[in-house]
């Protein structure tokens, strides 16, 4: 085999490759050394500003961790990687932490490493800053120590407790604060966005735990100053005179931590302090002006620039005098500068007089006197002037002080006279008093000048300066000579100065009673009465307006003003108009002759509700009616214009309108429909402001009876006529009468044939009923009423000894029962026996028809409630004979009856009878026309209990009774039946 | 007098007290009596014995030093106060405490009594020289220590007067 020889490649082994690789890498390794550790580290604490500066060498390092720590409790406080450039020329690094809390507080330590990416160094060693808190310094500590901060910073305090003590809160103003430990005996607490402090700034306060205050520290919470508008001027023309604002309170006093000013840096020591507005002074005009304002929390500058002619404020006018006259006065001043001699001024002179101030204006070069025109006499003034610069005016410069004057005086106005005519010719002479602008001085009297032009006759007067009213006995200056009608008055007035001109009025010398014009009504308005009329040709010097109180009768207070010419209207105005007063107005022409009344006004000033009620208000009766009536209110009690009544029906708590009279005229009222009663009524007159407090009258209403009686009395009249008549006729008739209504009664024939039917009356009872009453359910058993005898009882009793037929008065028997309704036996034999005969006897119907009532018959009742339904009376009740009361026994007396008939006596009755006194009364209808009723029979003593006159039934003629029933006692009938009984007397004595 | 001045005081120290501001106008508020002018500032708080047994001589003694250096103290309060109103009732405080230390000193001469020499009175200092806090509590002290001696002294004068009329 062949071999080869020949090796072309050159080996290159992988093992070398390696080794370079590494060598390199080793190289590489051996230039990227582990830092330096910093050197030389120093701490520089600034305690004020709580920053530590640290320093240190670090060789080519810019990279570093810092470490910071509390030393005692080794908290870390900070710890962060830093870059630090060396500084060039020392090789030193240097880095600034600032702490939260004071660096006093506690100790810190203070560690550096260099850092190249992630190698470091080994840590510095560490220093540390020592606090206040070591075991050294015992006595207790807070810091910081009057600390000045802006308003809204965080402060953290901290508060090192004494030695031996424990720890109890801290008190932020009066808030007890969260804290936080930081060390054995220090603690922190931090107040955040702190507000202003007052004057002696905010009190931290830290106590121990027994409540012991150890320590406290003032913080101080303000602002940096922010003054503004810096203004710039001169005075003098040659220095300067800045102002400012002071802006905002700083809230920080003091020497230490107030606000300085510097003016282009010249300290500005007369800043007022308290001022809102400073001022500083600069001696020479720069034109360019910088204040910086500065205090521990800041600085602020304010600049103003000008030239200064631009910034001119003349000084006050000095030394200011007067030189006085009656209507102006020269007023002189002197300037303190020489400079204003060749200045453009302007100048404001302020005028003041009786608080009423006016400013006038002047202007010249270098000004410095002025004459002030439009003065009055003596009128004191006060004047006080400043003044600016014309050209480029900048501003008024301060008032002078203020210069007092009076003027001279002069000679017064003229008086504005008036006059005032009474009806007797008598007349005033009045003027104003003048004011004092009118015055021009003291007063010292009027003159007053009578003159008559037709005869130039000529009376003076003087008058003291006390009088403006002098009266005028026009009538005395009429009889004095005077032929003419009207008399010229002037009045002039005087004072030291001199008389002023003449004031004259033509005045008539009567008075005359001129019809006034239509009286209109004008409203008070804007503090006075507005007035207007028609130019008036005659009116060549003008108007007069006077007024006065219209309800005044003598010596009235007028006022007046005049007007001129060209006005025809004005408002009336017066200080004196009184609300609730009536004014009249009157306009009068003003020309060379007596005053014209031209047109009359009434007015109000306010009107009132009147002052008093309307007098003399009274009621009268009409008919059904009251009228109320009253009197005129008098004029100066209605306080305005009426404008009608109001009319109240009162009945004490309120008052009910009745009628509204808008008629003011109107002095009654006719109340009408009202029902008999008594009544007040109230009548209140009103104005626009209201109604008075009323008048009120009473009246008792009675009812209309006049006629009503009219119509009885005469009805009672006719009726007495009619009787009057008709008792006349009956008289005259009497016989006829007599015959018509009661004939003779057949005379009985007692002895004789007793079994004789004939007869006026055959009275033959039933056998089985006596009789029949007719009985109603509703009937009161109570009541009086017959009773009917059963037919057993009767049966009982019956003996049939009797005669069946007999006429004997017994068998006729009925009871007016009145109490007890019980059957009612007859208690005495006898009349059983009669009773039982009579059954046996013939039965006889007794019928009561048609029973006469006589004139009373009203009184005349059966029963009253029969009589009430109207049917007892009319009901024929078939009716035996009972008892012995009701018999049939005519022209016989009770007596001799009973004897005849073998009874015992009626006094033998040991028991009362109700028809006792007439049982044996036999037939009496005659008296028993005021006995119908069964209760007067009682009353009246048992009287015949017959109901009505019963009437045979054989004839419907009265029964009329005996003269014999006149003997029966009189009872409490008697007088009810007078007329009855005059009347049957009547009729008696007709007998024959 | 020193009725009158007591009265006067009380209302002082209740403005002075506000205007200093919590937690000095606070009812029961009492801070440590500073060292800075109680060596200085005599205390008005004795035994009892010892004030029993001090005589005449040496109760007008301390009084008028104890005034002296009150009067020179509540002058500087006036000075360092910033409100205005407290400052002119300060000042017209001092014109009464003067007229107080006047009759003592007063009194002293015609009791034959040797007035004691005027001692070195520094009270606080000028502005900057004590921190806040600490002028305050020292102005709280002063008030307190005069109230107390006005009261002290009203004694002293009574028994004083019963005295020079026995």
């Amino acid at each position: 085999m062949p071999r080869s020889s020949f090796s072309p490649k050159p080996k290159c082994s992988p093992i070398w490759l390696i080794c370079i690789l590494l060598g390199l890498s080793a190289v590489h390794t051996h230039g990227k050394d582990v830092p330096t550790v910093p050197q030389q580290v120093s701490l520089s604490p600034n305690l004020e500003t709580q920053q530590l500066t640290l320093s240190w060498l670090g060789g080519e390092s810019t990279t570093f961790d810092i470490m910071i720590l509390r030393t005692e409790l080794n908290e870390t406080v900070f710890y962060e990687t830093v870059s630090v450039t060396a500084d060039k020329i020392s090789g030193q690094h240097q880095w600034n932490w600032t702490s939260v809390e004071p660096l006093e507080c506690t100790s810190l330590s203070v560690q550096i490493r260099s850092r190249d990416g992630q190698t470091t160094s080994d840590w510095s060693d560490t220093h540390i800053l020592p606090g206040m808190d070591l075991p050294s310094n015992k006595d207790s500590q807070m810091f910081p120590q009057d600390r000045v901060v802006s308003v809204g910073t965080n402060t953290t305090f901290c508060c090192i407790v004494e030695e031996g003590l424990g720890f109890g809160s801290i008190r932020y103003r009066d808030l007890v604060m969260n804290v936080t430990r930081l060390s054995r005996r220090s603690y922190a607490m931090t107040q955040i966005n702190q507000g202003p402090s007052g004057v002696t700034g905010t009190n931290v306060f830290c106590s121990s735990d027994e409540k012991t205050l150890l320590n406290g520290a003032v913080v101080f919470v303000g602002y940096p100053p922010l003054p503004s508008d810096l203004v710039c001027e001169t005075h003098d023309l040659v220095s300067a005179v800045c102002q400012w604002n002071r802006g905002r309170d700083t809230h920080l006093y003091g020497k230490k931590r107030k606000t300085y000013y510097t003016l282009n840096g010249r300290d500005c020591t007369e800043a007022n302090q308290n001022q809102k507005w400073s001022a500083c002074s600069l001696a020479q005009w720069d034109g360019n002006f910088t204040l910086v304002a500065r205090n521990l929390l800041g600085q602020y500058s304010l600049t103003d620039s000008s030239e200064l002619s631009l910034r001119v404020r003349p000084v006050a006018p000095a030394n200011l005098t007067s030189v006085v006259r009656a209507w102006n006065a020269t007023l002189l001043w002197q300037w303190k500068h020489r400079g204003y001699d060749s200045l453009a001024l302007i100048c404001q002179v302020e005028l003041t007089s009786h608080w009423h101030t006016t400013t006038r204006t002047f202007s010249g070069v270098g000004l410095r006197s002025v004459i002030v025109l439009d003065l009055r006499p003596d009128e004191d003034y006060s004047i006080k002037v400043r003044c600016g610069v014309q050209q480029n005016f900048w501003n008024w410069g301060d008032w002078s002080g203020p210069l007092a004057f009076r003027t001279s005086i002069d000679i017064p106005d003229a008086p504005d006279v008036w006059m005032w005519i009474e009806r007797d010719n008598t007349g005033r002479l009045m003027w104003k008093p003048l004011t004092h602008r009118e015055s021009h001085g003291q007063i010292t009297g009027y003159e007053v000048t009578l003159w008559s032009p037709d005869e130039n006759i000529q009376h003076t007067e003087t008058l003291p300066q006390s009088i403006c009213t002098v009266p005028i006995n026009l009538t005395h200056i009429s009889t004095t000579g005077s032929s003419s009608n009207k008399v010229i008055a002037t009045v002039i007035a005087k004072n030291a100065a001199g008389v002023s001109p003449p004031a004259s009025i033509v005045m008539p010398l009567r008075w005359t009673d001129i019809d006034p014009p239509a009286v209109s009504r004008t409203a008070y308005m804007d503090g006075g009465f507005p007035l207007s009329w028609q130019s008036d040709a005659n009116a060549s010097c003008g108007y007069v307006v006077e007024w006065h109180d219209a309800s005044c009768q003598q010596d009235c207070a007028v006022e007046w003003i005049k007007v001129a010419a060209e006005n025809t209207n004005i408002s009336a105005q017066s200080e004196n108009f009184q609300p609730g007063v009536r004014y009249t107005l009157s306009l009068y022409s003003c020309s060379s002759e007596v005053p014209q009344l031209l047109q009359r006004w009434e007015g109000y000033m306010e009107e009132l509700v009147p002052s008093s009620s309307v007098p003399h208000l009274s009621s009268n009766q009409q008919d059904s009616n009251i009228k109320l009536s009253w009197g005129e209110i008098p004029l100066v009690s209605r306080r305005g214009f009426l404008l009608g009544y109001h009319i109240y029906l009162n009945n004490g708590s309120q008052l009910m309108l009745l009628a509204n009279v808008s008629d003011p005229t109107s002095r009654s009222y006719t109340v009408k429909g009202l029902p008999v009663g008594s009544y007040k009524f109230t009548v209140k007159a009103y104005t626009s402001a209201g109604e008075d407090t009323g008048a009120t009258v009473s009246i008792s209403l009675e009812s209309y009876t006049d006629w009503l009686i009219l119509e009885m009395l005469a009805s009672l009249g006719t009726m007495t006529c009619f009787l009057v008549l008709v008792t006349f006729i009956c008289y005259k008739k009497r016989k006829w009468v007599k015959k018509a209504f009661y004939p003779d009664i057949p005379e009985p024939k007692l002895a004789g044939d007793w079994s004789r039917t004939q007869g006026p009356l055959d009275v033959k009872p039933s056998p089985h009923s006596m009789v029949h009453i007719v009985e109603e359910p509703e009937w009161d058993s109570s009541k009086e009423a017959l009773v009917v005898i059963p037919e057993e009882d009767e049966d009982e009793d019956e003996t049939g000894d009797e005669p069946v037929d007999t006429d004997e008065p017994t068998s006729l028997r009925y009871y007016n029962q009145v109490i007890d309704d019980r059957p009612i036996r007859p208690r005495f034999p006898d009349s059983s026996a009669s009773s039982a005969s009579s059954l046996d006897s013939a039965r006889t119907d007794v019928t009561y028809t048609g029973i006469q009532t006589s004139g009373n018959s009203l009184g005349f009742q059966l029963q009253p409630q029969g009589s009430s339904e109207g049917q007892q009376p009319q009901i024929d009740v078939p009716a035996s004979c009972v008892d012995g009361g009701g018999g049939y026994r005519p022209q016989m007396q009770p007596g001799s009856l009973s004897q005849d008939m073998g009874l015992p006596a009626p006094q033998a009755f040991s028991e009362p009878q109700p028809t006792k006194g007439a049982s044996f009364g036999g037939y009496q209808p005659q008296c028993s026309w005021h006995l119908d009723s069964p209760v007067e029979a009682e009353e009246s003593g048992g009287l015949a209990p017959s109901l009505g006159s019963p009437t045979s039934v054989a004839s419907t003629q009265f029964l009329l009774p005996d003269s014999g029933s006149k003997e029966q006692p009189e009872g409490k009938g008697q007088g009810s039946s007078s007329a009855t009984t005059w009347f049957h007397n009547l009729l008696s004595s007709a007998k024959p | 007098m020193t009725k009158y001045l007591e009265y006067q005081l009380k209302e002082i120290k209740d403005t002075y007290l506000s205007y200093l501001g919590p937690p000095f106008n606070e009812k029961d508020f009492s801070p440590p009596r500073p060292n800075t002018t109680a060596l200085s500032l005599p205390s008005a708080a004795t035994r009892l014995e010892l004030w029993r047994g001090l005589e005449n001589r040496a109760r007008l003694a301390q009084n008028q030093r104890a005034y002296s250096v009150l009067l020179a103290a509540v002058r500087e309060l006036a000075r360092s106060t910033l409100c205005p109103y407290l400052q002119t009732s300060l000042l017209h405080f001092c014109t009464g405490l003067d007229g107080l230390l006047g009759s003592i000193s007063g009194l002293m001469t015609t009791l034959g009594y040797a007035l004691p020499p005027p001692s070195a009175v520094s009270v606080g200092g000028s502005d900057g020289e004590l921190q806040e806090p600490r002028r305050d509590v020292e102005g709280f002290w002063i008030l307190r220590e005069l109230q107390s001696w006005l009261w002290r002294s009203a004694k002293d004068f009574n028994r004083l007067k019963k005295r020079l009329r026995g």
